[in-house]
């Protein structure tokens, strides 16, 4: 009998990650990729990237997550679909059973979870502003036109404090061009940027939370070291960043997918998933006054699933000849 | 005369029930969709709260249909916000559109609301006229409250949801239809008949929430609590006690309220934030699981009230998720919080019985 593996896939707003475990929750294989916009296609390429984990092996489940968690457990037919809150907070405690703060910087979206006793008892997550996450350092590098993955040397290089405003990317990077015009160091300003989008994380997503050691640092900002760093001094704990802190997200969701032990995985085949042309639109409803936005899923020119709507006309579970004649019906 | 106004949820029944009895008409107001919150974004100052920004989308809505008598209910007790407030702010919105009268009811006091009714519909209505009205509107509020309330919890606990979602429609028509108190009566035995028929599960609430915030953004139904109202179904039993009921009933249960929260608050805050805060006490006390704090981005009571209900989650060891519900529903980001927060309540919950 061939060995069992479980996949998670984690689609946020920036990348891709994708997480093989075994029986014994090891990591076999995991891949971080940037969607660039194009959900579909980084989905079948990390599940191409990790596809030679697979060999040999029978997949007994596959979990979403992320942002783009249902229209991926569609595209690929998971068995569990969870929110990357709830995924992060179980890969934390997978890997450090007694870690008492998570702080997550995404590509769009930050979080904090408190767990205490390994059970998660409080979290946050940014509200109207990207300032706390990825995407200020995306904006800082194309700034300063260096690559964003030499940001956090920059930072380690730097010798002199510069503050930077960081409520806001665009009041940042007003700062930063500020600074650059007084004639300060690239990579002052870099450690100045670290410091503020830590501090922008503190006060808007951490605000009133207790954070106690162990702190863990998940994410892909995590490989940032000026950011660690910045983390480090403002939080006075040590704050550890664990060997796949990217791809934790699809980690704590295969985790889950295994806990759920079921007997048979509704996953796609995987040549099914690369060879399909599944695709989404989008529509009004005009049953009733709410007009709600549904996504349809479309797949060889027929509706395969449907998404969204504050009532059950459009995501109860139907045939796929009950959901062509509604689509028609709907036209 | 035909009215219009907003629809603060199901409450312009109440409204309508009070306008009939003084031999007045009201227009159902337009379902809040994107449409009309779109509408209310373009149209209000954006400092307004969202709640305002909806009401503004349905009020314009209204207008391009040619309706000109807006009439609204403000609270008749203390005022919980300045959306309870809006009426100078419209005018001055809607200026330059020809032939509007606005109408504002409610008043501190009973001879207060009377005088009011008499100020806007004439000095001929008598005041057992004024006192039948007010009779059918606070009759209707606490029977829509009420059914409200029940068909929530059944949501968690019956095992037929789409029963319990259709005797909610029948009710809110029946109490709509319902000319004078006896037969609102009747209503709410029916109700209850109807109610106590429907199967339950066997098996008891996974969860219970108590739900905190904002009277007007959880009076918002067919929008924001559509979608909070949906983790019901998960077998979580939902509770909440603020509304629109509340805050016309506002006055008598102020006092004990202030009293409650006497350790986190100062005499300071507004009655929003008092009720917010002395109902999240209550449900400390009533042993619920979590708090769920929802209000409108922009509202001001209940932005400064968040950190005093941090402080009493923390000392109480209860977790409490704020939402602040934005320029947009944000669909996506709301269940994303919802469902995080009830698998941490579960995992808290779970770990809880292990021990």
């Amino acid at each position: 009998m061939s060995k069992k593996v479980w996949i998670g896939i984690d689609v946020g707003s920036i990348t891709c990650k994708v997480v093989v475990i075994d029986e014994a929750e090891n990591i076999l294989a995991s891949t971080y990729r940037r969607t660039r916009g194009r959900v579909i296609d980084s989905v079948k390429e990390g599940l191409a990237a990790v596809a030679e984990a697979l060999e040999g092996r029978s997949i007994a489940g596959c979990a979403a997550t992320g942002s783009a968690r249902r229209f991926v457990g569609v595209l690929v037919g998971a068995d569990v679909v969870k929110n990357e809150i709830t995924a992060h907070a179980r890969a934390a405690i997978s890997i450090h059973p007694d870690v008492r703060t998570l702080i997550e910087l995404g590509g769009e979206d930050s979080k904090i979870v408190l767990l205490r006793d390994g059970v998660p008892v409080d979290f946050a997550m940014n509200t109207v502003c990207a300032a706390g996450t990825g995407a200020f350092l995306d904006q800082l590098a194309s700034r300063l036109d260096v690559p964003v993955e030499e940001l956090g040397d920059l930072a380690m290089a730097s010798t002199q404090d510069v503050a930077i405003a960081g409520r806001c990317t665009v009041f940042a990077e007003s700062d930063i061009i500020f600074k650059q015009q007084t004639g300060h160091r690239i990579e002052d300003i870099v450690a100045g940027a670290c410091r503020a989008l830590v501090r922008n994380y503190l006060n808007d997503v951490g605000k009133g939370k207790p954070i106690e050691g162990p702190v863990i640092f998940l994410g892909g900002v995590a490989a940032n070291i000026g950011i660690r760093k910045a983390f480090t001094e403002a939080l006075g704990v040590p704050v550890e960043v664990p060997e796949h802190h990217n791809v934790m997200g699809a980690f704590g969701a295969a985790l889950f997918v295994k806990e759920e032990a079921f007997s048979e995985s509704t996953m796609r085949a995987l040549g099914e998933i690369s060879a399909s042309d599944f695709r989404a639109e989008t529509f009004s409803c005009s049953h009733c006054a709410n007009a709600c936005e549904i996504v349809r899923f479309v797949e060889s020119e027929k509706p395969v699933a449907y998404l969204g709507g504050r009532c059950e006309r459009w995501t109860a579970g139907k045939s796929a000849e009950e959901l062509q004649t509604q689509s028609i019906a709907a036209e | 005369m035909k009215h219009f106004t907003f629809s603060w949820g199901n409450n312009y029944i109440a409204i309508r029930g009070l306008l009939q009895a003084i031999g007045h008409e009201l227009a159902t107001p337009p379902k809040i969709n994107s449409a009309i919150a779109e509408r209310g974004i373009e149209l209000a100052h954006p400092f307004l709260c969202f709640s305002g920004k909806l009401v503004l989308g349905q009020i314009a809505t209204q207008l391009d249909q040619g309706d000109r008598q807006f009439t609204f209910m403000s609270s008749l007790g203390p005022e919980a916000c300045r959306c309870a407030d809006t009426c100078d702010y419209l005018q001055s919105l809607f200026s330059d559109c020809s032939g509007l009268s606005t109408h504002r009811l409610g008043g501190g006091t009973l001879d207060g609301t009377l005088a009011n009714l008499r100020s806007h519909f004439g000095p001929r209505i008598g005041k057992l006229d004024c006192m039948k009205a007010y009779a059918s509107f606070l009759g209707k509020i606490d029977l829509l409250h009420k059914v409200e309330k029940r068909c929530t919890a059944l949501r968690c606990l019956s095992s037929t949801p789409k029963q319990v979602h259709e005797l909610e429609k029948m009710a809110l028509i029946r109490i709509d239809n319902a000319s004078n108190s006896i037969a609102l009566w009747r209503v709410s035995r029916w109700f209850d008949l109807k109610a106590n028929l429907l199967p339950l599960h066997k098996r008891p609430p996974s969860l219970r929430i108590g739900i905190i915030g904002g009277e007007h953004i959880l009076s918002e139904v067919d929008s924001i609590m559509t979608m909070i109202k949906g983790i019901a179904e998960r077998g979580i039993l939902l509770e909440w006690r603020s509304g629109f009921r509340h805050l016309v009933r506002a006055q008598s249960s102020l006092g004990p309220a202030k009293e409650k929260c006497r350790a986190y608050l100062n005499d300071a805050l507004s009655t929003s934030e008092v009720f917010s805060c002395a109902h999240a006490l209550e449900f400390i006390e009533e042993g619920y699981d979590g708090l769920l704090h929802i209000y409108a981005f922009g509202c001001m009571p209940q932005t400064s009230v968040k950190p005093i209900l941090q402080r009493v989650a923390q000392d109480a060891g209860v977790p409490l998720l704020s939402l602040s519900i934005g320029d947009r529903f944000a669909e996506e980001g709301l269940e994303n919080r919802l469902e995080a927060f009830t698998d941490l309540l579960e995992a808290r919950k779970n770990k809880g019985a292990t021990k």
